[in-house]
This record gives C-alpha cells, sequence and structure tokens, in this order.
C-alpha cells in the first residue's frame, strides 16, 4: 500500500479535504509538520519510509526548501524540484512556456524605471502590469495607467531590498466578462476549472474573486496539456485569460489552493491528488 | 465550540470546518484574522494569533 508523506505547515481546509480523500481511498497518509523538522542529510531513515511526499505547505520558503531537500536525496516529491522552480517564479514560467510555443501574457523583466517605460512602449503603451517574479494572492501586484503611476512603483521598490528590483512589466490584458480562468491540471489532464469573476482586476479568490464553474472544451484542455508539459507535468494550477485570440496562460501554482472549487465543479479535487500521489512513479 | 487565545479572548470563526477540528488548524475570525488551532480539550479550543508572511499564499 501507497504511504503518502504530506508535507504542511498550517492545515488548511485542502489539508483536511486531502486527509479525508486518503481515508475514502484507504491510503495512508501522514501529515508532516514541517515547521518542526530538522533537515540533515546524514539521517534520512525517518524520511525513507514513505513512497511519495506531497508538498502542501502555505509557506513557500519552507516548502521549497524541503522539496530540494527531499529531491537532492532521491527522494520522490510531488512537484518535483523542477517543476517547483519554474512555477515559482512567474518570469521562468513565461519563458518556459513560450520556448514551447504555449501561448502565455507577454512579460518583460526589468531593474530599473528607464527599461520599464521602454518595456511599456514594447508591449504597446499603457496600461501595463507591474508583478515580482514571486509572489502570491495578488501581492506587491500594480496595474499601472501612466508614467507617474509606473515612477512610484519604482520608487517603493527602491525599499524593499534588492530580489524586489527585479520587476516584471506585462501586459494588460482586459478580461472578457471581468472573469478569468483557474485550471485544475493533474497529470496533464485538466480535471476541472472555475471562472473567477471580479469587480477588481485582481480576481484571486483568497481577494473576494467569486468561482462559478467552467466547462473545459477541447481547447482549454489542449492549452493545459501543453502548459504542463513544458513545465514538467504533476499537480498544477494555471491561471488562464480568455482574449479574442485564443487562452493565454497568466501563470501556474505548483502548490495549489482548491478548498472553494470543489463545490462549483462537483469535481473531488482531493481526491484526484491522492489517486495521483497513489499511482505515483517518480 | 468555544474559540479562545490563551488570554482567555473569545474568538468568532467564520471559516467552515471540514471534519474534526486539529491542532495546526488555521481557522479565520469574523475580522478576518488567521488563527492556528494549539489546543483542543472537548469543546475549549485555544487559538494564537498568526500574522500572514509573505511567502504565503500559492
Ligand atoms: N497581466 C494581467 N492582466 C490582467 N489581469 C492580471 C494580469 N496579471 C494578473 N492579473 C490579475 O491578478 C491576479 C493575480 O495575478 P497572478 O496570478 O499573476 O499573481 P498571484 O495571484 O499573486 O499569484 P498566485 O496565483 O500564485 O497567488 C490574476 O488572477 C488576474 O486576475
Ligand atoms: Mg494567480
Amino acid at each position: 500500500m501507497t504511504k503518502i508523506g504530506l508535507l504542511h505547515t498550517g492545515i488548511r481546509n485542502e489539508e483536511k479535504l486531502l486527509l479525508q480523500a486518503a481515508n475514502t481511498q484507504g491510503v495512508e497518509l501522514n501529515m508532516i509538520d514541517i515547521r518542526s523538522v530538522k533537515l540533515t542529510p546524514s539521517n534520512v531513515s525517518e524520511w525513507d519510509s514513505y513512497d511519495v511526499f506531497l508538498e502542501r505547505s502555505i509557506s513557500s520558503v519552507r516548502g521549497n526548501a524541503v522539496i530540494s531537500f527531499l529531491s537532492d536525496l532521491n527522494l520522490p516529491v510531488i512537484n518535483t524540484q523542477s517543476v517547483m522552480e519554474i512555477c515559482n517564479d512567474k518570469f521562468r514560467t513565461a519563458c518556459i512556456l513560450e520556448a514551447h510555443n504555449v501561448p502565455v501574457v507577454r512579460s518583460i523583466l526589468v531593474f530599473n524605471e528607464e527599461t520599464a517605460k521602454e518595456a511599456t512602449k514594447e508591449l504597446g503603451g499603457f496600461p501595463v502590469v507591474t508583478k515580482s517574479r514571486e509572489g502570491s494572492w495578488g501581492r506587491l501586484m500594480a496595474l499601472v495607467n501612466d508614467a507617474d503611476a509606473l515612477e512610484s512603483v519604482f520608487s517603493h521598490r527602491a525599499f524593499m531590498g534588492p530580489e524586489q528590483s527585479a520587476v516584471i512589466i506585462q501586459e494588460y490584458i482586459n478580461k472578457k466578462e471581468s472573469r478569468d480562468i483557474r485550471a485544475f491540471v493533474i497529470d496533464g489532464r485538466c480535471i476541472c476549472a472555475i471562472y473567477r469573476t471580479s469587480p477588481h482586476w485582481i480576481t484571486n479568490t483568497a481577494r473576494g474573486g467569486v468561482t462559478s464553474n467552467c466547462l473545459v472544451n477541447d481547447e482549454l484542455q489542449a492549452i493545459c496539456k501543453a502548459a504542463s508539459d513544458a513545465v514538467g507535468g504533476g499537480i498544477l494550477a494555471m491561471d488562464i485569460f480568455e482574449t479574442d485570440s485564443g487562452y493565454v496562460i497568466n501563470e501556474i501554482n505548483h502548490t495549489m489552493e482548491f478548498k472553494n472549487s470543489e463545490d462549483p465543479t462537483g469535481v473531488s479535487i482531493s481526491g484526484e491528488i491522492i489517486s495521483y500521489c497513489r499511482n505515483y512513479n517518480a | 465550540m468555544n474559540y479562545h487565545t490563551a488570554n482567555g479572548d473569545q474568538i468568532e470563526i467564520t471559516s467552515q470546518i471540514i471534519g474534526d477540528i486539529t491542532v495546526g488548524e488555521v481557522v479565520q475570525s469574523i475580522e478576518g484574522e488567521m488563527y492556528e488551532v494549539r489546543n483542543i480539550e472537548d469543546t475549549n479550543i485555544t487559538v494564537e494569533l498568526i500574522q500572514v508572511e509573505e511567502d504565503w499564499g500559492e
């Protein structure tokens, strides 16, 4: 029988749904609070007894550290280190999708205000979106309508430490019906998707976006498969925009939140995740 | 269920609880603050305020 080690920090409803799904499927699942682990390469015996680890940390610093540690010891962890490294970085995600001819929001990485202005021109002018390479829940993102606003973004970022001097300038996508799509993709297959609708241009459900079911058509299935192949597969949540020329990927998350999506889609995302872990062959 | 901090402050929880409440679970108060469950004794649940950190979220 498969033994899954669920790596967590605080326990959210997602983790409880995963526990329930494991029970339902008769899979052994142990909760491992990675806030209290001591990682040392000389003692791996406590990790050896698992068939697979599922990384579910709320904190990316902790989660990513444990993924790297386990990968370096050749222990199977979902998602893999390479998927984590790509998806953790919105700019790398964009580059890799582009390299695989997957439609993606046009992004330019800059390090100062001057090049940000040039990038804005190259993208067709204002409005643009500025964001950090890493980030979540819509934080540190700005919708920039003019040069004054762009200047403010850079003057604020100057006080945020060296990491925040790298800024992604992105074309602003005017969302159809004020919504975007969050697609849940496991092993290259989109198992379900939701619309996130909001009067605000940031639609994250953590920020008040309202969810509804989005039927998965062939075109959506195809872009999800292509994007999953490009970044290395696994369990992924893709943020996708609808445009006149078709779907484009905004970003891909490697440790997804899904508690608000099981109800509207009627799909047991937690059940699908556990099934994937059970049959996982590294 | 009676949610309170270690100092005895009552907290009203709005988040939906799936199954049994567990130690380590993150819950949200009516004011939108996040708490983590530290101790459970029957219906007495001790929670501690946690700060949302920058590296949190998906
Ligand atoms: N270029 C853009 N044009 C229009 N809307 C955007 C653009 N970029 C982001 N948004 C909106 O802001 C939301 C959050 O952006 P994004 O997904 O890039 O970062 P994040 O949500 O902070 O990261 P995570 O999904 O990992 O929590 C998107 O879901 C979308 O609604
Ligand atoms: Mg997002």
